[in-house]
């Protein structure tokens, strides 16, 4: 008896103090992470205008009502739009050029770097103010580029399915060189011996990527893939906001900006959390993709 | 070691290139930026003024509360860095050399959370923040950005580099926990936690979601919020003026990045994804 009860404390300051070393993270996840997620699940069965004290249960209501809603479904389109547009520039585009960093040049490799990874480091919205200059299509220097060739420009912003090239372009110019430096971080690990052989046999260095670099890397391609997934259509929210408000027609939206619109435009507040619902399982949809992927690849390796 | 390629100079045209194309849109708000409106209209593709002049940085200054925007940028960004990295660093040396039940578990479902996108907690975050009285307040943007576990992941992963054994040598030795973290843990991982720390100060310095969410009145505003200021001119008269805001905007990034390239980027090199 006597004995055990210092152990006890012991035992008990032990797990206090491991406590203490998790507690800060643990309750901002918990407040601002989990906690939102399951008020969300409760406010999309609910139809409420976010002040008033009066919430309607409407159970599957919202649900069904968004995917009659064409600016739901609009939006839900033009999100496979944006990324698929995204995966050439932030994925493909900085696959290759790491490549070309990481393998294929002997001078210089540090400087490339440094350089193509700035722009990750500047906001979404001077990027949006920026390119809403450079793509002016009465006098900005792409419109410039186009009087050269006694073209008139095209009106970047204003034309359907134009646009979300356009916000998309401006999104990836910001978000390329992170992804460029994770690839590259990989493509660095690829044993050079390897490579060196497959030189003997005159392998192009095309034919090398395919049968060398892609298969080595591939769980790393496997997590950008999914962070431009995930991030590409959160970032592309700011020019979206900025600039165009969804427009023209709705022809920018996307499945973020629509929450936003709802909850905040119309005060909708239980559909935006329905979308907010949707568009999560979309993302762990994915997520569970990239898992199973995973396992696949590793036990190939 | 690097092989020798035939051709090399056709990769590095294409590298060349794509700093070209990179770099153009800043140079050009940076040039725009000294160009008189005359000049915006009339110069082409020319990149430099033929005429310097300070009118448009002039123009912004006297219509906006710069500096104030300036601090709320900063009290917000420094809130938010040294947050995170406490938390980060603490977490993580818990998750690396503490026996935690359900270790992996925990891990988990932290970096679970680096991909749950801000869209689905945006509403229910808005809620609680203006229940505790936030709205308008520099601490409500700061607060629904520490919920990130980019931290953990990239410090814990410095940390696990860190032989075991060396903290259980201190810890036989009756070394506590915090002691061994400050003299032998911390020491080790100090570029990490100094690259993370700049990184997400950049980054909290150029949100826009949440600043745009919460501060509605003009004299909170960030410096990244204030760029939408000229947004709502929709005449071209603001050419100018909108880039020596953007590029008063990129300054501090820009600057913070030129210091410390070499840790942010070895951060991110470092360990790779795997293992």
């Amino acid at each position: 008896m006597m004995k055990q009860r210092p152990a006890l404390a012991k035992k008990g300051l032990k797990t206090l103090e491991k406590g203490a070393y998790l507690f800060p993270s643990v309750v901002v996840f918990l407040v601002f992470m989990v906690w939102p997620i399951l008020y969300n699940l409760y406010l999309s069965v609910l139809e409420w205008n976010m002040v008033s004290p009066n919430k309607r249960f409407v159970g599957l209501g919202n649900y069904l009502k968004i995917f009659k809603d064409p600016n739901f479904l609009k939006a839900f389109g033009n999100t496979w739009l944006y990324v698929l547009l995204m995966m050439a520039f932030c994925f493909v585009l900085p696959y290759l050029i790491s490549y070309i960093l990481g393998k294929l040049i002997t001078k210089g490799e540090q400087l490339y770097r440094a350089m193509l990874f700035f722009p990750s480091l500047l906001s979404l919205a001077v990027a949006s103010i920026i390119f809403l200059w450079l793509f002016n299509s009465v006098s900005g220097p792409v419109a410039e580029i186009y009087k050269l060739f006694g073209h008139e420009s095209p009106k970047w912003f204003t034309t359907q399915g134009l646009v979300i090239f356009t916000l998309t372009v401006i999104t990836a110019w910001r978000s390329f060189g992170y992804n460029l430096i994770v690839f590259l971080a990989a493509i660095v690990e690829v044993p050079v011996e390897l490579i060196e052989a497959a030189k003997l046999e005159n392998a192009s260095n095309w034919k090398i990527f395919w049968t060398i670099i892609l298969p080595l890397t591939s769980s790393t391609a496997l997590y950008v893939f999914i962070v431009t997934f995930v991030f590409g259509l959160q970032h592309v929210f700011t020019p979206i906001h900025m600039i165009t408000k969804g427009g023209p027609n709705q022809a920018s939206t996307n499945l973020v900006y629509v929450i936003y619109q709802y909850g905040f435009s119309f005060f909708q507040t239980g559909r935006a959390a329905a979308v907010a619902i949707v568009s999560l399982v979309i993302f762990l949809f994915v997520l569970w993709l990239q898992k199973r992927l995973e396992k696949r690849v590793h036990y190939e390796n | 070691m690097k092989i020798k390629h035939q051709g090399e100079w056709k990769y590095q045209l294409i590298l060349i290139l794509s700093v070209c194309l990179l770099f153009y849109p800043l140079l050009y708000m940076f040039s725009t930026s000294f160009k008189t409106l005359n000049q915006i209209f009339s110069s082409g593709l020319k990149l430099f003024p033929t005429e310097f002049t300070l009118e448009n940085y002039d123009t912004v200054f006297k219509s906006l509360d710069i500096l104030r925007f300036l601090t709320n940028s900063f009290i917000i960004a420094a809130i938010v860095m040294v947050c995170k990295i406490i938390s980060s660093v603490l977490a993580s040396y818990a998750l690396v050399f503490m026996n935690i039940k359900h270790r992996d578990l925990l891990f988990n479902l932290f970096t679970v959370s680096m991909f749950i996108p801000f869209s689905v907690i945006m509403i229910p975050n808005y809620l609680t923040l203006s229940e505790m009285g936030l709205m308008n307040k520099l601490l409500g943007v700061a607060l629904p950005q520490l919920a990130d576990a980019m931290g953990i992941y990239r410090i814990r992963q410095a940390m696990r580099t860190i032989p075991k054994s060396l903290v259980e040598a201190a810890r036989i030795d009756n070394v506590g926990h915090f002691t061994a973290l400050r003299r032998i843990v911390f020491p080790l991982v100090k570029p990490s936690v100094v690259a993370m720390s700049i990184f997400f100060f950049i980054n909290s310095w150029n949100e826009y979601f949440w600043p745009m969410l919460i501060l509605k009145r003009k004299e909170m505003y960030t410096i990244t919020l204030a760029l939408q200021v000229f947004l709502d001119t929709e005449s071209g008269s603001a050419w100018g003026s909108s880039m020596a805001l953007a590029t008063i905007a990129t300054l501090v990034p820009m600057v913070l990045y030129i210091f410390a390239q070499r840790q942010i980027i070895g951060t991110f090199m470092q360990s790779g994804i795997k293992e």
